[in-house]
């Protein structure tokens, strides 16, 4: 993936979360992976113009955080922690339909998988990142990582 | 007046963001009914009164697309308003969805105002 492309898709992670989670990404340096106790992925294939699929990790303590301003009630609400999964799954789900958009324009139609989530260690972060479609970003003073796997290649330019 | 508005996702979190956004938009609200398919949709829609449908596509059992084209087979359903709510980008697909006579669109993420104009657009259409 060119330099353009990842930070068009960086901006696309950053807007989201912005818009939909009140949660403001830095794109400065990224904080270690590995000091992070866990994250929580979610995951989202898809099919049409293009197959592949897209996957977002954050901390756990973040994922809470989602929810909790997508519920408007604390962090450590019951109601919060229990809505972790979903909310990190809504928001790769609009995460993944704006990428698309980015990747080829809105002429193409994609039909996407159902949402899948699951925990990630520290120790496989570094993996993720180093795959051809990965990446690490800061947000909110955390990493949070995001990638793209498309079998065909991520395309490299803006779509016409 | 209020409107008794039916919100489709299968998403509990999205269900929640969207009833929370029906509120701090100030849309008159009389009952919200909520459904995590478009085939529950289906029969909520078959034994309330709806004034308004915000439908995901993305969902298991029966998606959006399927659970406007049930819509719109049915004589009694087929009149109810309809926007979709949901990260779709493609305009082929919105295309698609308008003809089969869905009434709006709203992308997601979205605010309170982009919901309340979109709800606003459709229904006062609607009752034109």
């Amino acid at each position: 993936m060119n330099e353009d492309t990842r930070s068009r898709i960086e901006n696309v992670l950053f807007e989201v979360l912005e818009k939909q989670a009140f949660l403001f990404g830095d794109p400065g340096e990224v904080p270690d992976l590995a000091a992070v106790d866990g994250y929580l992925a979610a995951s989202v294939s898809f099919a049409g113009a293009a197959a592949g699929r897209v996957s977002l990790a954050v901390p756990a303590p973040m994922a809470a955080e989602l929810a909790s301003n997508f519920l408007g009630c604390e962090a450590d609400d019951p109601a919060a922690e229990a809505a972790a999964a979903d909310a990190c799954k809504e928001i790769l789900n609009i995460v993944c339909g704006h990428i698309l958009t980015e990747l080829y324009g809105s002429a193409p139609v994609f039909d996407l998988g159902l949402l899948e989530s699951g925990p990630l260690g520290s120790g496989a972060a570094s993996d993720w990142v180093a795959a051809e479609g990965g990446m690490a970003l800061s947000v909110e003073g955390s990493p949070v990582l995001l990638r793209v796997d498309i079998p065909g290649g991520i395309p490299p330019g803006t779509p016409a | 007046m209020a409107y008794n508005i039916l919100v489709v996702d299968d998403s509990d979190t999205m269900r929640a963001v969207i009833a929370k956004t029906i509120g701090l938009a100030g849309i008159a609200l009389g009952t919200l009914f909520q459904a995590v398919n478009g085939a529950e949709g289906i029969e909520v829609l078959k034994r309330e009164w709806v004034d308004l449908v915000l439908a995901d596509i993305n969902m298991p059992v029966l998606n959006g697309v399927g659970m406007v084209a049930q819509m719109k087979a049915d004589p009694a359903l087929g009149d109810i308003p309809v926007i979709i709510v949901s990260t779709e980008g493609s305009v082929t697909r919105l295309q698609g969805l308008k003809d089969q006579g869905v009434k709006g669109f709203l992308r997601k993420p979205f605010t309170p105002e982009e919901l309340k104009k979109a709800v606003e657009t459709v229904l006062g259409a609607h009752h034109e």
